[in-house]
């Protein structure tokens, strides 16, 4: 990589945390964040000193897995906030012209703008989870992380990527509600088919076929199953048995995502500004 | 080598706009100016050059590198018709950003930002966000912004709109000032007067398709002014 190209992407990465700083959507869900973090000490403190002595076990893993699983599904919207923010802007602003006339591919515009969005958000929820885990551990006076905690962190920014990518994606063909609302009927759609396909025998996937379980099926092999992500980080979090197909699971997800990511890239590419 | 050349370029989009078959060549170093009413197809053209929109066939190069490639930008300012930036960028920080953007880097990079604002009278603006500054400032940091970087060709899309007496009569040596120095400029604009004291080289565009493409002085010679040959070249055409 030379000297120029890793200086531009840098400054493109830079220039996109910058924006989505000043951002007051960042600055409002980031007070609410840390107050609902503080909150949830307070009750859970109050539960503790209630229930002292009884036959209740609480404990700081238990509860701030608890917190955790909540803190991974805010992640999601606020990943999908700033994914579709993250290029929408540039084009209210009609700013895209500018940043396409510089000696930079689409490829490097799109990925500096995803990159710099995820830096963003999963240092957010970064935050969150050390402020509750702190705040937490020093509620019931043990220590509340273990070592799946950080496991799941990183699962979840993996996830965080994948959400931002198909919020910038949609992004492109949508305004800044529409674009989020193809996001959560994405990923609803995904969770649905997911569940409902992965519980079937091989034999029963082409048994009774509709227009619906064709649907189903087309997105169960197609799209990348964001479940499976969300499935074993919850795994790693409580400390259950993983009960997936690693492996296969895996690679599906793999060469889905990355089948994404290159349609996405000819979108971008072809598309006229 | 020319700066520019465009080959056979067709473009079609909406109801009823489209560019038929474009051919120009942009030499080195000259003063180039893309001539036109207002919806002729210019916007359109300079969006092609910089690879801002696609076209349905023909070739763009700059510098004999196809327009479809990065590398072709890399020795290319541009400046759109109303420069625009994030308001929170300091005068400087946007000189910063474009000349990183554009490849400089350490001494060269402060160099260059500090010659820009001098050259556009707004060293003392440096450390103003961006939306402290008034709309002729505004055009001011946008022409720094263009000038900072290592570049062969510059584009302006209409420069002289927005710009009072004094910023047209800067924008005028700056323009000269760029070409003394070698380089190639690209002008999209319709406002003739300038034009006819500030250009080497014209084109007319009408309608989507290029009605004449030579030099002023051809045009002198004549012994029509740039005004007249505009409007007869484009009436004829009604």
């Amino acid at each position: 990589m030379t000297t120029m190209y890793k200086a531009q992407w840098k400054a493109m990465i830079k220039d996109t945390i910058l924006k989505e700083l000043r951002s007051k959507t960042l600055i409002f869900i980031f007070i609410a964040t840390t107050l609902m973090i503080f909150l949830s000490h307070q009750v859970l403190k109050m539960f503790i000193s209630s229930n002292e002595g009884s036959a209740v076990m609480i404990n700081g893993a238990n509860s701030l897995s608890l917190m955790f699983t909540m803190i991974n599904a805010w992640s999601v919207i606020i990943a999908g906030i700033f994914g579709i923010s993250s290029i929408r802007s540039d084009f209210e602003d009609k700013i895209i012209y500018q940043y396409l006339a510089f000696p930079i591919s689409r490829t490097q515009y799109m990925f500096s703008r995803i990159f710099g969005t995820w830096i963003l958000v999963f240092g957010y929820y970064l935050y969150s989870y050390i402020l509750s885990a702190i705040l937490f551990s020093m509620a019931t006076h043990s220590f509340a992380l273990h070592w799946g905690h950080l496991v799941s962190m990183l699962l979840m920014g993996l996830y965080v990527f994948l959400v931002i990518f198909i919020s910038f994606l949609y992004s492109m063909v949508a305004g800044k509600i529409g674009a989020f609302l193809m996001l959560l009927a994405t990923v609803g759609i995904i969770s649905i088919s997911t569940s409902s396909i992965r519980a079937l025998a091989y034999s029963e996937y082409f048994k009774d076929l509709n227009i619906f379980k064709l649907f189903g099926l087309l997105v169960y092999f197609f799209l990348p199953r964001l479940n499976f992500i969300t499935e074993l980080a919850s795994s790693f979090l409580s400390k259950e048995e993983i009960k997936l197909n690693l492996g296969l699971e895996a690679l599906h997800l793999v060469a889905t995502s990355a089948l994404f990511i290159f349609l996405a890239n000819r979108l971008v590419k072809k598309r006229n500004f | 080598m020319n700066a520019i050349e465009i080959r056979g370029i067709k473009k079609s989009y909406g109801a009823d706009f489209s560019l038929h078959d474009v051919n120009l060549e942009v030499k080195m170093g000259r003063i180039f100016a893309l001539l036109g009413p207002n919806g002729a197809g210019k916007t359109t053209l300079v969006k092609l050059i910089l690879n801002l929109m696609h076209q349905d066939s023909g070739e763009i190069k700059i510098k004999d590198v196809s327009s479809l490639l990065a590398a072709s930008r890399s020795g290319v300012g541009f400046i759109p018709e109303k420069f625009s930036f994030f308001p929170y960028y300091t005068v400087r920080g946007v000189l910063e950003f474009f000349g990183t953007m554009k490849g400089l880097m350490g001494s060269d990079l402060k160099s260059q930002i500090d010659n820009a604002l001098k050259d556009l009278n707004i060293d003392e603006l440096q450390n103003r966000k961006l939306q402290s500054l008034s709309k002729g400032q505004m055009q001011r940091t946008g022409l720094a912004a263009l000038l900072v970087g290592q570049h062969d060709v510059l584009i302006l899309d209409e420069p002289f709109s927005g710009l009072d007496p004094i910023g047209m009569r800067d924008l005028k040596d700056i323009i000269r000032k760029q070409r003394a120095d070698g380089k190639t400029i690209f002008l999209n604009s319709h406002i003739l007067s300038e034009m006819e004291q500030l250009c080497d080289d014209v084109a007319i565009l009408n309608k989507g398709e290029i009605l004449f493409s030579g030099s002023v002085q051809s045009i002198l010679e004549k012994g029509e002014s740039l005004e007249d040959f505009f409007y007869k070249t484009v009436s004829n055409k009604e």
